[in-house]
This record gives structure tokens, C-alpha cells and sequence, in this order.
């Protein structure tokens, strides 16, 4: 009973790995199948496959037939075309061609070349002197100066000592400053006193 | 009793008008350069004017050669050569005042400074003088001509003036700011014989201190080298001979500059001192 069983689970995983479908056996505890269904099913599906394929060959060759004939009736059609048209156009450009020749005169060209280029020099000049009138128009602008950033002293508290009050430093201390305004305040020239601006060439000739 | 509230009533009135006229007497002073030197500036307008009028009527005289414009000629000149006296004369009273207010000049040299620019006064008062008995264009010409001259010979004592006056207020600088040296080093002595905690002053205070004074005495000796520079080009001034002018004057303006200059420094590190003793540590 149980080699039975091992047999029947080696066989199912046949089944499964291998691509190809193998003959069935008949599964032992499952009703079998009747053998003349199968081949009914077979050949159905076969006569399928041949109809298409029989259609697919049959409509390719009655392409290339189409295409053929229509080919061969069209290439020369298309040739004789294109030769007319390479004629026509060559005829156009030419008759174009003369008849802007007789319409322009290279003389009148000349001049309105030269108009224009005077309008043009004119125009520039005038745009150059708009933009010098602008910019003497402009007042000149400030000098960009950058400021210079100042450092904020240390605060230091004043701590009076015991002379700060003692009346010989402070005499001292005015002393100091009257002299230092006195020297600040006067100029060793004296130019109030300088000699007079007098005439002293006197003549009658 | 009564006698002596008598007494003590005259001799306060006494000293009341002895001090009242001290003090008019220094105000006297004081407003002598200013008014006179006012004076000066008015005689200075009046000599413009009478330029002015001179070279007009000088104008016309050469244009016109006649009698009238002649006489005109003499007339405006004599009034030109007056006003142009006294604005020499008010001109050398004003240096005169001036230089009798300035400090630090040696009274001998400030004393022959004066009786020179009194002389130079004199001399211009006499001629202003005679001027108006001037009768011809060649007198008033001729007159012109000896002030000319005079003026010319004036460079000496009027330069030699105001060096003096430049040099003496370096000289004054000087004196006054060793006084005060000298009496902060009194001070500083005694802050470093001080015994109490609270008034004496640590080692590197009293150093900080020690330093600022070195510098200012070192500031005073090159003040004190300038000077010695300014006193040569002084001395090469000779009232008698008429020697010395402007650029000796601006030799010693120069040097008395520099001087004034250290002066004012040791003024500043001096100040610093004051400051140190003024705050605690």
C-alpha cells in the first residue's frame, strides 16, 4: 500500500516540472475519461489552425497581386508627370525672373539702398546724442562711500580715588586746561602786526 | 576811641583807592593795544582815501599839465604823505603796545625795543610835520622819498619786535607748565610718602605716573632745544646797525612753533598724570 502511494506522488510531480504533456494515467480514486473525446478534441483544434493559416496564404498573395498591378500600371503615369512638372517649373522661374528684371531698374535700387542707409545713419546718431543728453541731464550720482563702522569704547566706570576732590590736584587740573586752551586758542604769528601795505613810489612822470 | 575808628576809616578809604586805581590802571593796560591799535585801523582807511584822491589828481596833472592841476597834484599829495605818516606812526604805537603786554621777553631787550620804536615815532611826526611847507612837486617828491627810506630801515626793529613777542609766549608756555610740573611732582612725593592704605597708591600705579612725568620732562628738553635754536636767529638782529628782516623772523617763528609744539604735548601727558591721581585703582 504504501510503495503505491510513493509511486503516485513521484509521477504528479513529474507532471507538474516537465513541459511537455505526458499521456495521462489514470489517477487511482478519479472516474478516467473516454479515450474517442480526446481525439475529437484534437482534431478540432487542428482543423482550426489550418483554416487560418489557409486564409492568412490566400490574402498575401492577393496583395502582392494588387500591389503588382497597380504598380506596374502607375510608374510610368508617375514619370510622364514628373517630366511635366520639372518643365513647368523651370519655365516659371524663368518668366518670373525676366519679369522682375523689367520691373526693377538696379539704379532705383541703388538709391533707395543708399536712402536708407542715411535714414539709418541719422537714426543712430540721434539715439547716440538722446542717450549723452540723458546722461549730462543726470545729476552725477553721490560717491558710494561705505562709512566706516566705529568700535564702542570699553565703558570703564570712573572710581574716584582720594585725591579726586583734594584741592592741589584740582588747581593743578585748571592750571592744565587754562594753559592748554591758551596755546590751543593762539597763533605765535602776529599777523594783525604785520608792516602796512604803504605807496612809497611817488612820481609826477 | 573815635580817633582810632578815624584812623582806620582813611586808611581803608586809602587802600580802597589804592586798589581802585591799581585796577584802572591794569584795565588801562589791557585796552592800550586794543584802542590804539583801532586808531591804527582808522588811519589806515583815511591813508586808502587819500590814495585814492592822489592818484586821481596825479592823473589829471599828467594828462593836463596846467597851474590848477599842478596845484591839486601838490595838495592831495601832501594830504596822502600825512595820512601815510600816521598810519606808520599809529602802526609802530600799536607794535608798541603790543609788545608792552607780551610776556616772556627780557625787560632789557623789550626796553630798547621801545625807546628804537619811539624814535622811529619821533622821527615820523617830524616829518608829517614839515610835509605842508612843501611848495613844488619835487619837494613833495623829495619828502616822499626820506620816509621811503626811513621805512625801508624800520624792517629791523619791526621784525626784531615781533620775534620777541613769538619767542616770549614759548618762553611763557614753558615757564608756566614747568610750575605745574614741578608742583605735581611735590604732590606725587607726597602720595609716595603717604603711610595710610587709603592714600597711597600701589607700585604700578605710582610707575604708570613715574612714566608720564618722564616723558613730559623729556617733551620740555626738546621744547627747551627749539628755544635755544629760536635765541640764535634773535640774536642775529642788531637794532643799531639796522640788521635782521623777515626771514629771520620766520627762522624763529619756525623754531618757536616746534617749541610750542612740545609744550603742548607735555601739556597733555601731564593731564594724563592728573587723571591717574584723580581715579582709584
Amino acid at each position: 500500500m504504501n510503495d503505491n502511494t510513493k509511486e503516485t506522488s513521484k509521477d504528479k510531480v513529474a507532471e507538474v516540472v516537465s513541459p511537455t504533456p505526458k499521456k495521462q494515467e489514470p489517477v487511482i480514486g478519479l472516474p478516467d475519461k473516454p479515450q474517442h473525446e480526446e481525439l475529437v478534441e484534437i482534431q478540432d483544434q487542428n482543423a482550426k489552425a489550418d483554416s487560418v493559416s489557409q486564409d492568412m496564404t490566400v490574402f498575401k498573395k492577393f496583395l502582392t497581386n494588387v500591389t503588382g498591378k497597380v504598380s506596374d500600371k502607375v510608374q510610368p503615369i508617375a514619370k510622364r508627370g514628373a517630366e511635366k512638372s520639372k518643365d513647368a517649373i523651370t519655365t516659371t522661374t524663368s518668366s518670373v525672373a525676366n519679369k522682375v528684371k523689367d520691373k526693377l531698374d538696379f539704379g532705383s535700387v541703388k538709391k533707395v539702398f543708399s536712402v536708407v542707409l542715411v535714414i539709418l545713419l541719422f537714426v543712430i546718431v540721434g539715439l547716440v546724442g538722446v542717450n549723452i543728453y540723458v546722461k549730462l541731464q543726470k545729476p552725477p550720482e553721490p560717491p558710494t562711500s561705505v562709512e566706516p563702522t566705529v568700535t564702542p569704547p570699553s565703558y570703564q566706570t570712573y572710581k574716584p580715588s582720594v585725591y579726586a576732590k583734594d584741592p592741589d590736584v584740582i588747581k593743578i587740573e585748571e592750571n592744565l586746561d587754562i594753559l592748554n586752551r591758551e596755546m590751543d586758542t593762539t597763533d605765535l604769528k602776529e599777523n594783525n602786526l604785520l608792516p602796512p601795505q604803504l605807496d612809497f613810489n611817488i612820481s609826477f612822470k | 576811641m573815635s580817633r582810632k575808628f578815624l584812623v582806620m576809616g582813611l586808611a581803608s578809604l586809602f587802600l580802597l583807592y589804592g586798589f581802585l586805581l591799581t585796577k584802572s590802571g591794569v584795565q588801562a593796560q589791557s585796552n592800550d593795544y586794543a584802542s590804539v591799535y583801532q586808531t591804527y585801523v582808522e588811519s589806515m582807511d583815511k591813508y586808502k582815501t587819500a590814495h585814492e584822491d592822489y592818484v586821481l589828481k596825479r592823473a589829471q596833472y599828467l594828462r593836463f599839465k596846467t597851474q590848477t592841476s599842478a596845484s591839486n597834484a601838490i595838495d592831495s599829495t601832501i594830504v596822502m604823505l600825512q595820512a601815510r605818516d600816521q598810519a606808520t606812526i599809529d602802526y609802530l604805537k600799536s607794535l608798541k603796545a603790543r609788545l608792552n603786554e607780551a610776556k616772556g621777553i627780557d625787560d632789557q631787550v623789550k626796553n630798547e625795543l621801545r625807546i628804537k620804536l619811539d624814535e622811529e615815532i619821533q622821527w615820523f611826526g617830524e616829518h608829517k610835520a614839515k610835509l605842508s611847507s612843501a611848495n613844488s612837486l619835487e619837494d613833495v617828491v623829495a619828502d616822499s622819498n626820506l620816509a621811503k627810506t626811513e621805512f625801508g630801515n624800520l624792517d629791523s626793529v619791526i621784525y626784531q619786535s615781533l620775534s620777541e613777542i613769538a619767542f616770549g609766549k614759548t618762553v611763557d608756555y614753558q615757564s608756566r607748565l614747568t610750575d605745574i610740573l614741578n608742583t605735581i611732582k611735590d604732590k606725587i612725593s607726597k602720595i609716595k610718602n603717604e603711610q595710610r592704605e587709603d592714600y597711597s597708591f600701589s607700585v604700578e600705579k605710582l610707575q604708570t605716573i613715574d612714566r608720564w612725568l618722564f616723558e613730559s620732562e623729556n617733551h620740555l628738553d626738546r621744547s627747551t632745544q627749539k628755544q635755544v635754536s629760536a635765541q640764535e636767529f634773535l640774536a642775529r638782529f642788531n637794532l643799531a646797525a639796522r640788521v635782521g628782516g623777515p626771514d629771520l623772523y620766520s627762522n624763529i617763528l619756525l623754531n618757536s612753533n616746534d617749541s610750542k609744539q612740545y609744550i603742548r604735548e607735555t601739556g597733555t601727558y601731564l593731564k594724563e598724570v592728573v587723571r591717574e591721581i584723580k581715579t582709584a585703582e
